[in-house]
């Protein structure tokens, strides 16, 4: 059977597929970087609370990229209500157990357009979570807001299973 | 075993495979930046190694659908639709057995579903289908010369 395979063909066509591939992505608007780069984050400063008025109230045109917060910082804005947690993960686990307050924007169909993506305040803090350390959804959320004028964004270190392992507020 | 030997079988679903690659590479095409991100979610690649498989691979679906779709070296199109089937299933068992909460990036943006058994299961079937179009002795419509 594989001795009526001509190999030499589909060896043809993986070499045009590359050069098609590479030609298409280099007239493409939206073509790729040939080596992709990691993101690096950068945790939160700490006394991010004091600045928070200043933050939520007036427009910042400097967009700094997502930084990690921890858990217990996290909870520290949570207290002072001036942040909105956001649920990168599928609607199915949102809708099981989610940090009280948050709003779920799946992260696996975000789209700039989507109604409760635009009824959001870019100037507001947010702090975007998923599931665990492993879970990187919220990486990408955070930094697909970042890229569409969201100024501050922070990504929940070891996301809702380190908020739930200190006990901290959940629903339903 | 009659169905593997009738030709309208074949027929259909040979085009339900070309179909199938033809929107697949079309999306990854048109969003190569979601295409890579969703290879990356696998964690199976070396990072600079991404962009390079989300720049090609697509070609590739697209390429070899549309030449299954006209019947052209119909084997050789199946051995390659199937083996990246095979590939890319095989990828999306290692992310349900990591537990990863990730879209599959089958389709691009288009659809979007996420890694699970129902995801493999669909592909599994994609496989049996190029199996059959592989081992039958399916004639091609134009066999172009070594």
């Amino acid at each position: 059977m594989l001795k009526q395979i001509n190999f030499r063909f589909i060896f043809l066509l993986i070499v045009i597929s590359i050069l098609l591939g590479v030609f298409y992505n280099f007239l493409s608007p939206f073509g790729v970087k040939f080596i992709r780069e990691n993101i690096e984050l950068q945790y939160a400063e700490p006394n991010i609370d004091n600045d928070l008025d200043s933050l939520n109230s007036t427009a910042n045109y400097n967009i700094t990229p997502p930084s990690l917060i921890m858990t217990e910082a996290a909870y520290t804005l949570y207290n002072s209500k001036k942040i909105l947690f956001i649920d990168a993960r599928d609607q199915w686990d949102f809708d099981e157990s989610h940090i009280k307050g948050s709003i779920n924007i799946p992260e696996y169909k975000f789209d700039m357009n989507m109604p409760i993506v635009k009824a959001l305040n870019k100037n507001f803090t947010f702090i975007v979570y998923c599931g665990d350390v492993e879970c990187d959804v919220s990486k990408r959320l955070a930094v697909n807001l970042s890229e569409i004028g969201f100024n501050k964004i922070y990504i929940l270190e070891g996301g809702v299973e380190n908020w739930i392992a200190n006990n901290y507020p959940m629903e339903p | 075993m009659f169905l593997l030997k009738n030709t309208y079988f074949l027929l259909i679903i040979r085009i339900i495979l070309s179909i199938v690659f033809i929107i697949s590479g079309i999306e990854k095409i048109a969003n190569p930046s979601e295409f890579a991100q969703s290879i990356e979610n696998y964690r199976l690649l070396p990072i600079f190694s991404i962009n390079i498989f989300a720049i090609f691979l697509p070609w590739l679906e697209l390429i070899a659908g549309m030449l299954l779709l006209f019947g052209i070296k119909i084997r050789e199109n199946s051995m390659l639709i199937t083996s990246l089937m095979m590939l890319f299933t095989t990828a999306v068992i290692i992310a349900i057995f990591r537990n990863l909460d990730i879209d599959c990036g089958c389709f691009g943006t288009l659809a979007a579903q996420k890694v699970g058994f129902r995801k493999v299961l669909e592909n599994s079937v994609l496989i049996c289908i190029g199996f059959i179009l592989l081992f039958s002795k399916v004639q091609s419509s134009i066999e172009l010369k070594n």
